[in-house]
């Protein structure tokens, strides 16, 4: 399956007067999983809105296999990149089969009935997310983890090659977190699909993805592999936190552990 | 595991058929409640018409007595209660589903006051008649409607500050209204209580066809949007990631919406809640999976035409419809302001 | 609390670098400094008194300054002094109604916790107006005293249902459930007026007052009965200052410092009925003063209720009366009423208090 690429140039944007990005540059490795970590208000959501096209740079552009986002056809990007916003609001009573469907929109004209294609993608983005038998199901009556998982057959439904996510485990429980960044991982190996997250905890993002974006005050602190960008330095410098970084016992990845004020006692021979 | 998960594809098609064969079960029979509404008004009245001559004057034929109640008195009311009920509903529904709130409808949020507004300024400032009229109404409506969005404007735009500036500028036109109206030189209770609650006393046919034009040109507009209205109902973000012009989309629908709702107060005033209510009573029918507009048309219309035949002749004294629909629609509006809804933050 | 949620984040950060911050009055804004009081108190009276010149001098007849003397000296010999002493029973009206509605929105805020609290928002007006109209057409009732309690009796049950139902949701009564409920408390309340009135069309004519509110033409025999409910209901908000002052913490903290919540509440909720409902009776519904004065007032002496309500008062006798002039001014020959002068003031304010709030507390 060949993967689109994606490429930020020299961004700058922001809301009105308040400028959040300064000049940021990042290239999305094709096929990969990419995770972009932060402190508050440090502009990952905002990046991700520029390269989803939600938001327009000031300057700079966003290059999906070279052509530039912001001058595509609205309907074509559609069906090259999907977005799922931070905890997106169901329509009450909105049953899971009908919800997944909408994500054929950029595939269908004005006049285009529903076809055998578009119900083929809707039962495959269903079965790739375990969600088959619950169709019929109103996603409100669902649990947080179901639900983002509906949310994420409606990106599948759109058969994209690039996924942006933001912050798509917010409001889960653990168990629910890991379920939700287990199906991505399946989904970045079966079907080779670009995946790009906001991803507020750190050790999750350096155990999930195959890349890490650090951002700090709206510019690119650090990209690579976790286990290069992922540093005590990174940590103090990225959030502020003074922190032990250690290997994952399960994976091997860099695991990260706040020192706080009451921790030191226990650490100190190790600093 | 059985067939069935081995061809989901072929349930889900299914499923969608049961669905669509449901779908047009329910407009039918709305479509045929709404046709016996029609036949009652046109037959029981003050008086009993038999049906048969109720067609056959409507054919055109000659009935001494009948003639006149059915032609001049019932028909031009049925007709203008059907084509205004039908406005407000589709204009309330695009608004409720555009802003993805049953509080936004334009009756609450003051568009349908601002449409009222302009046409007593046109009738009693500007002395104006006919479609210059409905003109005026639109204009106003669609300026209300804009000054709303602009003014709830602060790094995007939220539905509860919306409703409440709404909420606000209605109460300001309420009051400009009233003062015209107080101020006109033949105040009449009846005439004022059509541009502060809506009537169709003294309903015109040739009313009718503007009225119908309007409905058919807008009306079709939405439609022809429907898709893309479903789709924003779930969130803008996700609407724009699935590939919709936000910007377009949003003025063709507040454009056609506005205009439907100006075009009905024209005539009938801003008949109260009925925009509000028929989408929400069409959504119970129909279910939520699909779009509300025509059934939220034929529910306006079921409801201005049986509120208004209630007003004539269910209740000891003659009331106008917006006075029926008012004290019907209020207990909902509480209903919806108690009832806890998590989906809905800023309510 | 209202006056904290103009702008919850600097609550905080202000606190700490202002230590004269008063614990038992409103947590949120800092003590007014005694001098801008005085100032803004001298302010007031001043405006108030070129309010009242004016609206005795102005209007739709010109009237030298020999006739306003002699008006004011009781001669009545001339037109132009009888058009001036027809103007001090109107004047008067102006200051007490602008006064009441003010407090009356005041203490309204103050007990629902709400910058958007006002008798004419809340539906209090139309419940006091479908009693008035409940009480001619089905008990033939004819004396302004008699109008004036059955104004109190509709104001005080529209008021409690209002906040009944913005209350019985999960979360209490926000600002915009509480602007719904009023808004669909009025459109019911005026619905079933226009129900009662329509079948009868002896009364039809007695409907005009209650649709916009003014106080032409008012009379000294109209005011007189007004008097008594005014004192008493200045006089019970003023009592409840102190306790406004600790239900603006929450309840919850309010009674830990050892208020009664529920006798608090109650009190502050009869005073303000018993100051708009007689204003209502007799001048119809007058919109918005009770919402734009506490909140200019709160700009000026802060959010302490004890020095919130007298400012009130005067301000909002202030506004009412220069809007009555204004009305009488900018429509001459004619008049426009002073309920829609005090609309177009009003609505903009609204706007603005809704504007820069944040998205979370509506």
């Amino acid at each position: 399956m060949s993967a689109s690429s994606l490429l930020a140039q020299s961004l700058v944007a922001g809301y009105g007067e308040r400028t959040i990005l300064n000049d940021v540059s990042l290239t999305v490795q094709a096929g990969k999983t990419t995770a972009i970590v932060g402190a508050n208000a440090c502009g990952k959501s905002t990046l991700l809105r520029v390269l989803s096209r939600l938001l327009t740079p000031e300057q700079g552009e966003v290059l999906l296999d070279g052509n530039a986002i912001h001058r595509l056809p609205t309907r074509r990007l559609a069906q090259q990149l999907g977005f799922l916003p931070q905890s997106p609001i169901a329509p009450e009573g909105i049953s899971v089969l009908e919800l997944v469907s909408r994500g054929r929109h950029p595939h269908q004209g004005l006049f285009k009935r529903w076809s055998a294609a578009d119900e083929a993608a809707v039962a495959d983005a269903l079965s790739a997310t375990h969600m088959t038998d619950l169709a019929e199901c109103a996603v409100d009556e669902l649990s947080g983890g179901q639900r983002q998982r509906v949310w994420i057959a409606m990106a599948l439904a759109q058969q994209t090659d690039v996924l942006l996510l933001d912050e798509p485990t917010t409001f889960l429980d653990i168990n629910h977190q890991i379920e939700v960044l287990d199906l991505l991982t399946d989904l970045n190996q079966t079907r080779g699909t670009t995946i790009v997250m906001v991803l507020h905890e750190l050790n999750l993002a350096a155990r999930y993805a195959d890349r890490l974006v650090a951002m700090a005050g709206g510019n690119v602190y650090a990209v690579g592999e976790p286990e290069d960008v992922f540093t005590e330095q990174m940590v103090r410098d990225v959030f502020g936190l003074e922190s032990r970084v250690i290997d994952d016992p399960v994976t091997g990845k860099p695991m990260m552990i706040p020192l706080g004020r009451h921790g030191r006692a226990h650490t100190a021979e190790g600093i | 595991m059985s067939h069935l998960t081995h061809q989901p594809a072929a349930r889900f098609s299914q499923m969608r058929r049961a669905q669509a064969r449901q779908r047009w079960r329910m407009l039918a029979m709305l479509g045929a409640v709404l046709l016996a509404g029609v036949m009652l008004t046109l037959t029981l009245g003050q008086s009993f018409t038999p049906l048969t001559t109720v067609l056959r004057i409507l054919g055109g034929a000659e009935v001494p007595g009948a003639g006149f109640t059915v032609r001049e008195l019932r028909l031009p009311r049925t007709v203008i209660s059907v084509l205004t009920g039908a406005c407000f509903g589709l204009g309330g529904i695009a608004f409720q589903t555009m802003l993805r709130n049953p509080l936004a409808s334009p009756d609450i949020i003051g568009i349908s006051t601002g449409a009222s507004t302009g046409a007593v300024f046109a009738i009693v400032v500007l002395s104006m008649s006919g479609p210059a009229v409905s003109v005026v109404a639109i204009v106003a409506g669609l300026g209300v409607a804009l000054l709303i969005y602009v003014l709830s404007w602060r790094q995007g735009v939220t539905g509860g500050r919306l409703i409440l500036i709404g909420i606000g500028l209605a109460a300001m036109l309420q009051s400009v209204t009233t003062y015209l109206l107080m101020r006109a030189p033949s105040w009449t209770l009846q005439e004022a209580l059509r541009w502060i609650t809506g009537s169709v006393n003294g309903a015109q046919l040739d009313q009718a066809l503007p009225l119908l034009i309007a409905l058919l040109l807008f009306g079709g507009l939405l439609l022809s949007r429907s898709r893309d209205l479903e789709t924003l109902r779930l969130g803008d973000d996700i609407a724009a990631g699935l590939g919709i012009r936000l910007a377009t989309t949003r003025i063709i629908i507040v454009t056609s919406a506005v205009a439907l709702v100006a075009f009905a107060t024209a005539v009938s005033g801003p008949i109260a809640f009925v925009a509000f209510l028929s989408g929400p009573i069409a959504s119970r029918l129909t279910g939520r999976n699909g779009s509300l507009l025509i059934p939220s048309a034929l529910v306006g219309a079921l409801l201005v035409l049986l509120g208004d035949y209630a007003g004539q002749f269910l209740l000891p004294a003659r009331y106008p419809v917006g006075i029926v629909t008012g004290v019907l629609g209020a207990p909902y509006l509480v209903y919806l302001i108690i009832r806890d809804n998590k989906s809905r933050g800023t309510l | 609390m209202l006056t904290c949620s103009q702008k919850p984040p600097a609550t905080q950060s202000s606190g700490v670098t202002a230590p004269q911050l008063r614990p038992a009055s409103s947590a949120s804004q800092p003590r007014k400094k005694l001098s801008t009081r005085f100032a803004g108190g001298l302010l007031l009276l001043a405006l108030l008194a070129l309010a009242l010149m004016l609206s005795v001098a102005f209007g739709a007849r010109e009237v030298g300054w020999p006739e306003i003397v002699a008006a004011l000296s009781g001669q009545v010999d001339t037109i132009g002094d009888a058009t001036v002493a027809s103007r001090l029973p109107r004047t008067l009206l102006a200051v007490l109604a602008g006064a009441a509605l003010g407090v009356s929105g005041g203490v309204m805020q103050g007990l629902t916790r709400n910058p958007l609290a006002d008798p004419g928002l809340l539906g209090v007006n139309a419940g006091a107006a479908l009693a008035i109209v409940i009480g001619i057409a089905w008990f033939g009732i004819d004396k302004t005293t008699t109008y004036i309690w059955t104004a109190i009796l509709g104001a005080g049950l529209a008021a409690v249902a209002v906040y009944a139902i913005a209350s019985l949701a999960r979360g209490g009564a926000t600002p915009l459930r509480l602007a719904l409920a009023g808004a669909a408390t009025t459109a019911a309340l005026s619905s079933l007026a226009t129900a009662v009135i329509l079948p009868r069309g002896d009364i039809g004519g007695l409907v005009q007052p209650w649709l916009v509110g003014g106080v032409g033409g008012a009379t000294y025999e109209q005011i007189m009965p007004v008097l008594p409910f005014l004192t008493a209901g200045f006089l019970i908000t003023l009592l409840a200052a102190r306790k406004l002052n600790l239900l603006a913490m929450g309840d919850d903290t309010a009674a830990g410092l050892g208020e009664k919540v529920a006798v608090a509440r109650a009190m502050s909720a009869v005073g303000a009925v018993l100051l708009c409902g007689p204003i209502t009776a007799v001048c119809g519904p007058i919109g918005f003063v009770g919402l734009v004065v506490p909140h200019a007032c709160r700009l000026l002496v802060g959010g302490d209720y004890r020095w919130l309500l007298p400012f009130s008062a005067l301000a909002g006798a202030v506004l009412l009366t220069f809007s009555d002039v204004f009305g009488r001014l900018v429509a001459h020959p004619s008049e426009l009423d002073v309920g829609i002068v005090t609309a177009f003031i009003g609505a903009p304010v609204f706007i603005w208090i809704v504007r820069n709030r944040k998205v979370g507390s509506l």
